[in-house]
């Protein structure tokens, strides 16, 4: 290799030349207007999953308020630590939107031995989007109409019952049930929902706890039979689920999205921000999709916000108990 | 039954074939094909990128768009698969093993070529497939409970070991090996994580892009490096040596219709019937040969048989999604999730109430194989110029994308570490004369078959009884009791014969 | 390739280089599943626990490797080829420098550091012709990736 002090450090230059021409962009803008950059929606699914079209669907439609970019970046993993820890540790200018559930993200901080962040105090709520409750559904070929005759199968069935869970959520909606009503049943775990189906049609399982989406697109095939919803009021998305609380099953466990940021972002930031979710959550257009997916338009200030966020996370610290679901490590 | 579905296509083709989408079949292709060929970007990470550009058009236009593209994908996944030895997704891995022996032998265009003429074929079949029997398999498919699953599983991993042509009992060590990497991360039936030494990236389990990056495609930059000069394929010239001969024909349009037949078959089963289809395809075509010690060197049918089950399975894997609404692999989950952003509910329904939009789809999804057989072949000329660009230069660029497609498909440093480390690891291996091939296959099955069997004992109460109780389940269980036979039987043969000449 | 195993109890020869190295690596593999599981609930054969199936597995693993050992210092088998440290180091080097740095320096320059260090697993390095290759590929890969495809990787610093 021959080896040309002078000549190298020549290329060097003229590479960095050239490196330089290609990738400026524009300097980080605190002084100017806020927004002056792009702006990142931070999403803690994997693209194309049903999380990743709502998070989509707002970043189209605030694409089109502020006439920027808005770029979305998935960051999956760890059932959204990953996303979440990310967040807390970007610039808090506001260019770094995390649009999730705030629900999961308080319960991320009871389901971990070590949660990366303390989520109550790293991250903000700016504003709220949706609720969505989940669902206790059975097959459509079984005979129990209303959960008072599901219950009382169960209670005769003791241990040989069996019901399917496809995360923390539907875990806990199971516990409470169970012990509300007195059950045996065992709990049958699933990587997603659409994985238990066959086992439900074949009657293997006879219950189970499951998302809104899915519920939801299922009934609509005919395949799964919602009995009730977990909120504790009955959401106008469905007005004929009945809740699990009306029927002597007290409890209301929602998943809420919102649109979050890091802690230290300034006031001013954090007002603009639930400004534009506001205005595109108030719309028809959203309202029919957010329906579609199962819940609610939620519309909140930042402190009423922040302050469901605190007490999310407390309720998760008791479900967690009361489940008695192991952290994990 | 038969005039309906005549009456269906045609609805369907006429949907489709308007210039304004044929047009977008051809935008998809070609995007799908190009990001598909760069080494490291496979079908997944291509669809997630191109899905933005979808959102703009009408639901059916997108929905070409998205299956022309991933077709493309595919396509250019094999491509790499053949020139380059690496595999962009699991399906692709096959290919890697006769497809790169062929074009080190100056055969590139022949692989490809044939490629492409038996995923068409492929393609066409299973086709029809959908339109016709579209709703009856896909009650077939729900039929399917956990311990089925299990059984399935198992033989996938039986076949696994097939894969290898080196020693048998490495590569049952390296299907082991790899079903404890697949173990790596959260525990479905009870939460725990395993093996996670606190990493939060591991939390969800070793991805299968840096794995699969690191032990095929660094490892074959690293032993080219080493050989005392790099190489240089040699690469016929006329138009003669790029086209298959007919003595290739002969050779492998068998393979090709066995391959169809599986892959059809295979890829309507949710959750890991299609990666499943071209292994299979794979042992079938080594346990049917005349002469199974050529697998390995470049044999044809290797590629024939393994690309048109591949493309078979693309195809049938629509069922579940287009018939139930329920996606059957991570592609599918995609395409569902841009059905629902363009407001369309995927289900049973949409055949009734949008006969234009299925019927369509089915239509698009001949047209772009058609249109891909259009386009690649022309481009087999080209990707083999590409291989006559000096080594030296080529090698960073293949290494550039590789890292590029693991980073863009999740931006973390930690992904590109762990491509490293199995860089690392599948240098020691190729030292040690271990394949990584079967170990990929256990890293994908393993955890499947883990949770299956976990599950159906819970919901057994311990019964272990229940796989043979099953018909679906005990007959799996027997097929692959048969196919264990089948593996160990010449290997007592022949450690018979070493006997004998000693 | 001889080894002498024990003291005092002769010469043991390996017959077959690659196999023994196969049944270390097997062996080692199967050790650490079962050490790294060990905190792992084992549960019943009709409960398992997360460690059932990876202690089973790690135990298989492990002995699989005895075996593989054992035969190797029976059967005969092909050498361990020469191992080069050079090609392996800096392809390494390179793709973690690329994972550090990407998010510090941008694709641009990350592309270039790349390719230069990807250049001296070579020998023989022209630097000039790796620098353009690598300016050239930082190139195509900004324009293709970050601006046609839109992903989220930073072209320069900051973001």
């Amino acid at each position: 290799m021959r080896f040309k002090p002078r000549s190298f450090l020549h290329s060097i230059g003229l590479a960095m030349a050239l490196a330089a021409a290609l990738g400026a962009v524009p300097r980080a803008a605190s002084a100017q207007e806020y927004p002056s950059q792009d702006i990142r929606f931070v999403c803690a699914l994997p693209p194309g999953s049903g999380a990743d079209v709502l998070v989509r669907y707002f970043a189209e439609k605030l694409r089109l308020i502020v006439n920027r970019t808005v770029i979305v970046e998935n960051k999956p993993g760890a059932l959204g630590n990953i996303a979440t820890e990310y967040v807390a540790r970007s610039k808090p200018d506001g260019y770094t939107i995390y649009v999730h559930a705030a629900s999961a993200v308080a319960a991320n901080q009871h389901l971990f031995k070590k949660p990366p962040v303390d989520a109550g105090k790293a991250i903000q709520i700016a504003a709220t989007i949706n609720q969505q409750p989940f669902m206790l559904a059975v097959s459509p070929k079984s005979p129990y109409k209303t959960v008072a005759e599901l219950t009382a199968a169960m209670k005769q069935k003791g241990a040989k019952a069996s019901y399917a869970t496809a995360s923390p959520n539907g875990t806990v909606m199971g516990e409470i049930y169970k012990r509300t009503a007195g059950l045996q049943a065992v709990e049958v775990t699933y990587k997603n929902s659409p994985d238990s189906l066959n086992e439900l049609f074949s009657g293997k399982l006879d219950y189970g706890m499951y998302d809104p989406v899915f519920s939801l697109a299922q009934q609509r095939e005919g395949r799964i039979r919602i009995l009730a919803v977990s909120s504790g009021k009955r959401l106008e998305a469905n007005p004929d689920l009945p809740t699990m609380t009306e029927l002597g099953i007290p409890m209301d466990l929602t998943g809420w999205w919102a649109a979050m940021l890091p802690a230290s972002t300034p006031k001013s930031i954090i007002d603009k921000v639930n400004q534009w979710f506001t205005q595109i959550v108030k719309t028809d257009e959203t309202r029919k999709f957010l329906n579609s997916f199962g819940g609610d338009p939620f519309i909140n200030s930042p402190e009423a916000g922040q302050a469901l966020f605190e007490k999310t996370i407390k309720e998760w610290g008791e479900y967690i108990r009361m489940a008695k679901i192991e952290p994990r490590g | 039954m038969g005039f309906d579905f005549i009456q269906n296509l045609a609805i369907g083709f006429s949907a489709a074939a308007s210039f304004k989408h044929l047009g977008f079949a051809l935008i998809g292709c070609l995007l799908g094909t190009l990001i598909g060929v760069l080494p490291g970007i496979g079908p997944i990470p291509t669809i997630a990128m191109l899905l933005p550009i979808t959102f703009r058009l009408s639901p059916l236009a997108s929905l070409i768009m998205l299956a022309a593209i991933y077709y493309g994908a595919q396509y250019g996944g094999s491509t790499t698969s053949i020139l380059v030895n690496i595999p962009g997704e699991t399906s692709s891995i096959v290919t890697c093993i006769d497809g790169y022996q062929m074009a080190r032998q100056g055969r590139a265009s022949v692989a490809l070529a044939v490629a492409a003429l038996g995923s068409f074929f492929a393609g066409c079949v299973s086709t029809v497939f959908v339109a016709a029997l579209g709703p009856p398999l896909a009650a077939i498919a729900q039929q399917f409970n956990s311990p089925d699953y299990f059984s399935l599983m198992v033989l996938g991993l039986v076949t696994a070991v097939v894969l290898a042509h080196g020693s048998l009992i490495k590569a049952v060590g390296m299907v082991l090996v790899g079903l404890l990497f697949g173990l790596v991360g959260t525990d479905v039936n009870s939460g725990v994580a395993r093996y996670t030494f606190g990493i939060s990236e591991l939390w969800d389990g070793i991805d299968f892009l840096p794995l699969v990056i690191g032990m095929f495609g660094i490892v074959e930059i690293i032993r080219n490096l080493e050989q005392p000069t790099l190489p240089r394929a040699p690469v016929g010239t006329k138009f003669r040596d790029l086209w298959p001969s007919k003595k290739d024909f002969q050779e492998s349009w068998r393979a090709v219709l066995r391959g169809t037949g599986l892959g059809s078959i295979l890829g309507i089963l949710p959750g890991g019937g299609a990666v499943l289809a071209s292994f299979a395809s794979y042992t079938l075509e080594k346990k049917v040969a005349k002469d199974p010690t050529r697998f390995g060197m470049g044999v044809i049918e290797g590629v024939a048989g393994p690309e048109s089950a591949n493309n078979a399975a693309a195809q049938t894997s629509f069922i579940p999604l287009l018939t139930l609404g329920l996606p059957s692999n991570a592609v599918m989950a995609l395409m569902m999730g841009a059905m629902m952003i363009q407001g369309i509910q995927p289900g049973s329904a949409v055949m009734y109430k949008r006969p234009d939009l299925f019927w369509g789809m089915v239509a698009s999804m001949w047209i772009g194989n058609a249109m891909l057989l259009v386009i690649n072949l022309p481009l087999v000329g080209l990707w083999v110029r590409l291989l006559t660009v000096p080594y030296r230069l080529l090698y960073p660029a293949i290494l550039l994308f590789c890292v590029i497609g693991v980073y863009a498909t999740n931006a973390n440093v930690v992904q590109l570490v762990l491509t490293a480390v199995f860089a690392v690891f599948g240098y020691i291996l190729l030292k040690l004369g271990c394949e990584p091939a079967p170990m990929v296959l256990g890293f994908i099955l393993g955890p499947l078959m883990e949770e299956n069997l976990r599950r159906s004992l819970v919901i057994s109460r311990g019964d272990p009884m229940v796989f043979i109780e099953r018909p679906i389940s005990a007959v799996l269980l027997a097929i692959t009791l048969a196919v264990i036979a089948l593996i160990i039987l010449p290997q007592f043969r022949k450690a018979r014969e070493e006997a004998f000449q000693e | 390739m001889e080894v002498c195993a024990g003291a005092g109890s002769g010469m043991v020869r390996v017959k077959s280089p690659q196999d023994f190295g196969a049944g270390l690596v097997f062996m080692l593999i199967g050790s650490a599943g079962l050490y790294f599981g060990k905190d792992l609930t084992f549960g019943t054969a009709s409960r398992m626990g997360p460690g059932y199936f990876a202690t089973w597995l790690s135990f298989l693993i492990l002995a699989l490797g005895v075996g593989v050992g054992l035969k190797a210092l029976v059967i005969e088998g092909p050498r361990i080829e020469p191992i080069h440290l050079r090609p392996i180091l800096f392809v390494v080097a390179a793709i973690l420098v690329f994972g550090f740095l990407i998010n510090v320096a941008g694709l641009a320059l990350t592309a270039v550091l790349l390719t230069i260090l990807a250049a001296y697993a070579r020998r023989s390095v022209k630097l000039t012709e790796m620098i353009l290759l690598g300016v050239g590929l930082a190139l195509f890969g900004v324009v293709v990736f970050v601006y046609v495809l839109g992903q989220a990787l930073p072209p320069w610093w900051g973001r």
